[in-house]
């Protein structure tokens, strides 16, 4: 057996060093290795330098710094199938919870906001940045890995902005646009400029680029333009609202020059009042039920609710089959009926006056699919109606009970 | 010799199973191994044995030992308590994978 000197074994270290191996441990265990195959296999009669040439091919293919790269690749990837099944049982987990959390979402059961949470921060911080570890670690061009990073970074944004939205939280709508920024300032160049020339991708990559940016312009005038107008249409609805309060509040009772005696004038004002107060609950807890809870103004529920007629309508019925004489109403309706009813009887009977041209709450035919169907005051209202109409309905409301107390006076 | 892809699918398998027989092994004792039980039809590349050594220590399935040989430092390989586990799986996978090949491949000794 050959024995080797400390010099070749520096020799060897160093040699191996040389070739592009970094790692002190590849080092070591390479050294160890190819000082056994020498001492093992080697002739004592050969000589070192030539038998040392002769046995290093047979650790490589082309180079040695393959078994370098080789190591390393297997240890980035050492959770490699850790991450994976994080990856995709989060991705699942997701899904899954998102579907029931929407369809909670409809149905107004509770929890519905607890579970898209729980959906939209496992997509946003467990989902898309692994998947952007995987991936990225996937391709080998650059600007893949920035095209993958742009799409996941559009991804978290786009995702936690709807969250934003759907918990009415403020900022929303910034980080919307700046997930629109990214996509279109960002992503869409690098992929458009990087797979354009790549004959193989050109074609694919112009559709692709399309399809971008027409679903990310649809996207746009969906939230963003239209979120302008609602709010437009909600500051009118609302001063609108404050106008007629002003306007009836100064135009009413405290009128010196009116004929009825102040007793039953101090009558009409209390029952007023109270009609109005049932009005005013009725509308609070419509925005309460659907706040979920809290107290969302009307500007933010106009934003989230409109042309949304189930949501009310659940609020105000028992069930929804469109059908109006098998949805019922609801306690909180026919309540108001009922002091509606209450109130006017009152004002016919003590100020002989017909309130009926300023408040109908009888029946009425209404045409319904081309046929003429008797409909009563709840469902022509409040039945399947979008919530920015039950809002004008409500003011109307209001209005009306202050134009019969003024003709009263 | 087999080609070096029939082997590299097999090598973690190779490896495992050797080192939860023995209670240590080196990277060169392991090539050694292997040549003596196949009769040098398997003989593990230095370039794939290496890497995997290291991914297969990285992942708590084997533990080493480092022993000062003359003028170098020498590493046993020993296989820990999971990677056994491992290596039973390893080998059953294996050993059906045979199945299913002898199978595929329609090499099952003829009858009568």
């Amino acid at each position: 057996m050959y024995e080797l000197s400390k010099d070749q074994v520096d020799f060897i270290l160093e040699d191996v060093r040389r070739n592009g191996i970094k790692t002190e441990e590849l080092q070591l265990s390479l050294l160890d290795h190819i000082c056994c195959v020498i001492e093992n296999e080697m002739s004592p009669d050969k000589n070192f330098d030539d038998y040392y040439r002769s046995v290093l091919p047979r650790f490589f293919k082309k180079e040695l710094k393959e078994i370098q790269e080789e190591t390393d690749l297997l240890l980035t990837f050492k959770h490699y199938y850790a991450m994976k099944k994080v990856m995709l049982r989060s991705g699942m987990f997701s899904a899954i919870t998102f579907a029931i959390g929407a369809i909670f979402k409809i149905m107004h059961w509770p929890g519905a906001s607890a579970l898209l949470q729980l959906a939209i921060i496992s997509i946003s911080f467990i989902f898309l940045p692994i998947f952007f570890l995987i991936k990225s670690k996937e391709v080998k061009v650059v600007q893949q890995k920035f095209i993958i990073g742009f799409g996941v970074i559009f991804g978290i944004l786009f995702c936690i902005s709807t969250l934003f939205k759907i918990m009415h939280w403020p900022g929303a709508s910034f980080m919307w646009l700046l997930a629109l920024g990214v996509l279109f300032f960002l992503f869409l160049p690098v992929f458009f400029f990087s797979g354009i020339r790549n004959p193989d991708t050109k074609m694919n990559t112009i559709l692709s680029s399309i399809m971008v940016v027409i679903a990310g312009g649809l996207l746009f005038t969906l939230t963003a333009i239209y979120g302008a107008k609602y709010k437009e249409e909600a500051i009118e609805i609302a001063d609108l609202h404050l106008k007629n309060v002003t306007i009836f509040a100064s135009s009413s009772l405290d009128d010196k020059s009116n004929k009825i005696d102040s007793l039953v004038r101090i009558e009409l004002q209390q029952k007023t009042e109270k009609v109005l107060n049932n009005i005013s609950e009725v509308r609070n807890s419509l925005y309460k039920y659907l706040g979920e809870g809290k107290s969302v103004n009307e500007e933010e529920l106009l934003m989230g609710y409109r042309n949304d007629y189930l949501s009310c309508h659940q609020f105000f019925f028992k069930s929804y089959t469109r059908n109006p004489e098998k949805d019922l109403p609801k306690e909180i309706l026919i309540q108001l009926k009922k002091e509606l009813k209450t109130y006017q009887s009152y004002v016919n009977q003590y100020f002989k006056i017909s309130s009926k041209s300023i408040l109908n709450l009888d029946d009425q035919n209404r045409t319904f699919d081309g046929e003429s169907v008797k409909t009563d005051w709840e469902h022509i209202y409040f039945s399947v109606t979008p919530f920015e109409t039950i809002v004008r309905n409500l003011n109307q409301l209001e209005i009306d009970i202050r134009l019969i107390e003024a003709s009263c006076i | 010799m087999y080609s070096s892809e029939l082997i590299k699918g097999t090598l973690k398998t190779i490896i495992l199973k050797l080192l939860s027989e023995s209670d240590k092994m080196y990277g060169y004792e392991i090539t050694q191994k292997v040549k003596e039980l196949t009769g040098g039809k398997i003989q593990l590349t230095e370039g794939a044995l290496y890497p995997t050594l290291h991914a297969l220590e990285a992942q708590g399935i084997l533990s080493t030992d480092v022993v000062n040989v003359g003028n170098r430092i020498r590493k046993y390989y020993s296989v820990t308590i999971t990677g056994k586990q491992i290596a039973k799986e390893k080998v059953n996978e294996y050993s059906d994978f045979i199945d299913t090949m002898i199978f595929l491949l329609d090499l099952k000794p003829k009858m009568g």
